[in-house]
């Protein structure tokens, strides 16, 4: 008999991860474009505010609010994550070599991906609108306004990631019906928010004195950990083709 | 990808294919298509022409291979076998023709011919064919 | 050398889907499944595929739990009307995907064979009309060259003469490359002359599993004088009869019978064989029943 082939799942992997994260790159583009708009309907609200009239939101550091595209990235990563583990996407692995564990595998790797090139899309779309801002305004800018630390870019790519995971394991706990998925990812989606973004949830964290890089840690961690759970489950389904 | 099945197998479900390709081989070695010594086509071969699964056709030729009408030579494949032809024409002889000359006697009864009647139709086909 | 074994294989969700199923299914055949709609053809293939796991039971392929299994996965395609791809590749891009998954790939061949059946290698998957896509999806699992190669339904949507020639294409290919096809269809008759074997599945239990003549040969037809055949039927398992005149025809197990053709036919009685479709069918069927006896 013909000899069998025998491929390691790093490899599958590596080609998953390949393919996927070409062919999700519209994700990419839809998020410049919510970016954008977002980044033009807050602008107009002129510099120094951090458009909700409230107190400090997570990041807020100069006159320029970076609050607002974080919270739309992170937003999109939750939802873009939701998407890849739809019934759709998941068929779609069953075209080529995969188990249910290499796709899971692969979809956090471009999560992880993804995530990265959001925080420098968000970045840039940040400077296209302080850069606005002061064209309009013709003021001169201040280095220490543009100056982002790299404490902060891990804040924003560990929240960021931090919701990707939980999309993707929410996506895959969840095998109902699309409007109970929408409905109680929407819940929980607000709920999140509401506990990482809120006022008093920052209140609470700098009473404890935790850094923003000790908190990007955290959120890390909580993102592996969710990560973890959804090879776990992913391993354990069935697949239904129709 | 068309042609090359220029022989047509008969799903009719009468005969099993197996026998078919049999007696179609039969018919080839009395048709001195395939002389003594011959290589025969492989059941690889058979099966590309007749569009049948290739065990199917080893089946067939592992008919003649038993019946001895065909010899196996390791490595090298199956070729006819020296009496092959004549075997075939005596056992043709013996079983189909007297298959049908039951059956003829038979239905001529069932028609209610006679003998008589039967022999002269008989007499007048071989003329036909002459 | 086999590649599947099954043992005591059973499947349930709310409603048993397969019940107790044994069969082993060696390698390099060429093996039709054939069964009516609900019979559970399409779950002992996911089973197979590692998409399903069984309830109770075992199955084991490449001597492995085929379940979430990537070794299965790399040597195994199920091709049915389900298989997707991204709206973002073109024919071509898929191809180019399976390439890269695929170590025994043929894109020649796909090339070539998709030429044939005039598919456009820059429309999208979802732009094929049913046909098309049938035609597409089976070049896929053909050039695949996987050890295993499950063809559910894969003619489904194609018209006759693309059918005949996409038959004709398994067998060339399973000539080139020799593997284990899994085929199911609701065309036996199209089908019979590539297969090696036969699996017939029936309310969630396979109730044969043969080479394809010995199947076929299990029932045969008789017809004859009711009086004649009478004795002859009370001593064998009849499937169908007909009474009508006088004359009797029967379908009956042909495995009991030990009279010769000449004795029967001099009793006036004709035998004839059945088609692979008709074993199927009077197989399958609950025994006595028949359409017009609704009608009567």
């Amino acid at each position: 008999m013909q000899s069998l082939t025998n491929i390691s799942l790093k490899t599958i992997v590596k080609k998953q991860v390949k393919w996927k994260a070409k062919l999700y790159i519209s994700a990419l583009s839809s998020l410049v474009i919510v970016q954008i708009i977002f980044g033009l309907l807050t602008s107009s609200a002129g510099s120094g505010s951090s458009g909700y009239g409230g107190e400090n939101l997570t990041v807020h550091f100069s006159n320029y609010s970076l609050d607002t595209f974080l919270i739309v990235t992170a937003i999109w990563a939750f939802i873009v994550a939701l998407l890849f583990t739809t019934k759709a996407y998941r068929i779609d692995d069953l075209s080529v070599i995969s188990s249910r564990t290499s796709s899971a595998i692969a979809n956090i790797f471009v999560m992880i991906i993804y995530s990265f090139i959001a925080v420098i899309i968000m970045i840039s779309t940040y400077y296209l609108q302080v850069f606005g801002i002061l064209l309009v305004e013709k003021k001169s800018f201040i280095i220490e306004d543009l100056f982002i630390s790299p404490s902060i870019l891990l804040l924003c790519f560990s929240s960021v990631c931090l919701f990707g995971a939980i999309g993707l394991l929410l996506g895959t706990s969840f095998k109902g019906p699309v409007v109970i998925k929408i409905l109680v990812s929407t819940l929980l989606l607000l709920g999140l928010i509401l506990f990482f973004m809120s006022p008093e949830s920052i209140n609470v964290r700098s009473l404890i004195m935790l850094s923003n890089l000790m908190i990007s840690v955290l959120y890390l961690l909580m993102a592996l950990l969710c990560f973890s759970l959804t090879i776990w489950i992913a391993d354990k389904a069935e697949v239904t083709r129709k | 990808m068309k042609g090359g099945f220029s022989m047509h197998v008969h799903l009719d479900g009468t005969t099993p294919i197996y026998i078919q390709i049999a007696e179609w081989l039969q018919h080839e070695i009395i048709a001195d298509r395939l002389q003594t010594d011959a290589k025969v086509y492989s059941q690889y071969q058979l099966a590309e022409l007749f569009n049948i699964n290739p065990a199917t056709a080893g089946k067939g030729l592992t008919i003649l291979l038993e019946e001895q009408l065909l010899y196996k030579k390791r490595g090298l494949g199956m070729f006819v076998a020296t009496d092959a032809k004549e075997r075939i024409l005596l056992k043709r002889r013996n079983e189909i023709l007297t298959k049908m000359a039951q059956e003829i006697v038979l239905e001529a009864k069932r028609l209610l011919v006679s003998d008589e009647e039967l022999l002269v139709l008989i007499r007048k086909t071989q003329e036909g064919l002459e | 050398m086999n590649i599947i074994q099954c043992e005591e294989l059973s499947k349930s969700f709310g409603r048993n889907a397969l019940q107790r199923v044994t069969c082993t299914i060696d390698a390099e055949k060429i093996i039709g499944i054939i069964g009516r709609n609900g019979a559970g053809k399409s779950t002992l293939l996911n089973i197979f595929a590692g998409y399903l796991k069984p309830t109770t039971g075992s199955c084991k392929v490449f001597n492995e739990n085929p379940f979430n299994n990537i070794h299965t996965a790399a040597n195994m395609i199920f091709i049915d009307d389900q298989l997707s791809f991204s709206d973002y590749l073109s024919l071509e891009d898929i191809l180019k995907m399976g390439a890269d998954f695929y170590p025994n790939w043929q894109n020649e061949l796909a090339y070539r064979m998709l030429e044939y059946a005039g598919i456009d290698l820059t429309a999208k998957h979802q732009q094929l009309s049913k046909g098309q896509l049938a035609t597409f999806n089976l070049v896929y699992g053909l050039v695949s060259r996987c050890a295993l190669t499950i063809l559910d339904e894969p003619m489904n949507g194609m018209d006759e003469v693309i059918r005949t020639d996409f038959y004709r294409a398994i067998l060339k290919e399973y000539l080139a490359f020799p593997r284990t096809f899994l085929i199911t269809s609701h065309h036996l008759q199209e089908m019979e002359s590539i297969l090696e074997e036969i699996i017939l599945i029936d309310e969630g239990s396979i109730i044969a599993h043969a080479p394809l003549d010995e199947f076929k040969e299990q029932l045969i037809s008789l017809s004859g004088p009711s009086d004649a055949l009478a004795e002859l039927l009370s001593e064998t398992e009849v499937y169908a009869q007909k009474i009508m005149a006088g004359m009797t025809s029967a379908i009956i197990d042909a495995s009991n019978l030990f009279i010769s053709e000449e004795i029967l036919r001099a009793k006036g009685i004709t035998i004839s064989s059945l088609t692979a479709s008709e074993v199927c069918k009077y197989l399958t069927s609950k025994k006595g029943s028949d359409i017009d006896a609704i009608f009567d």
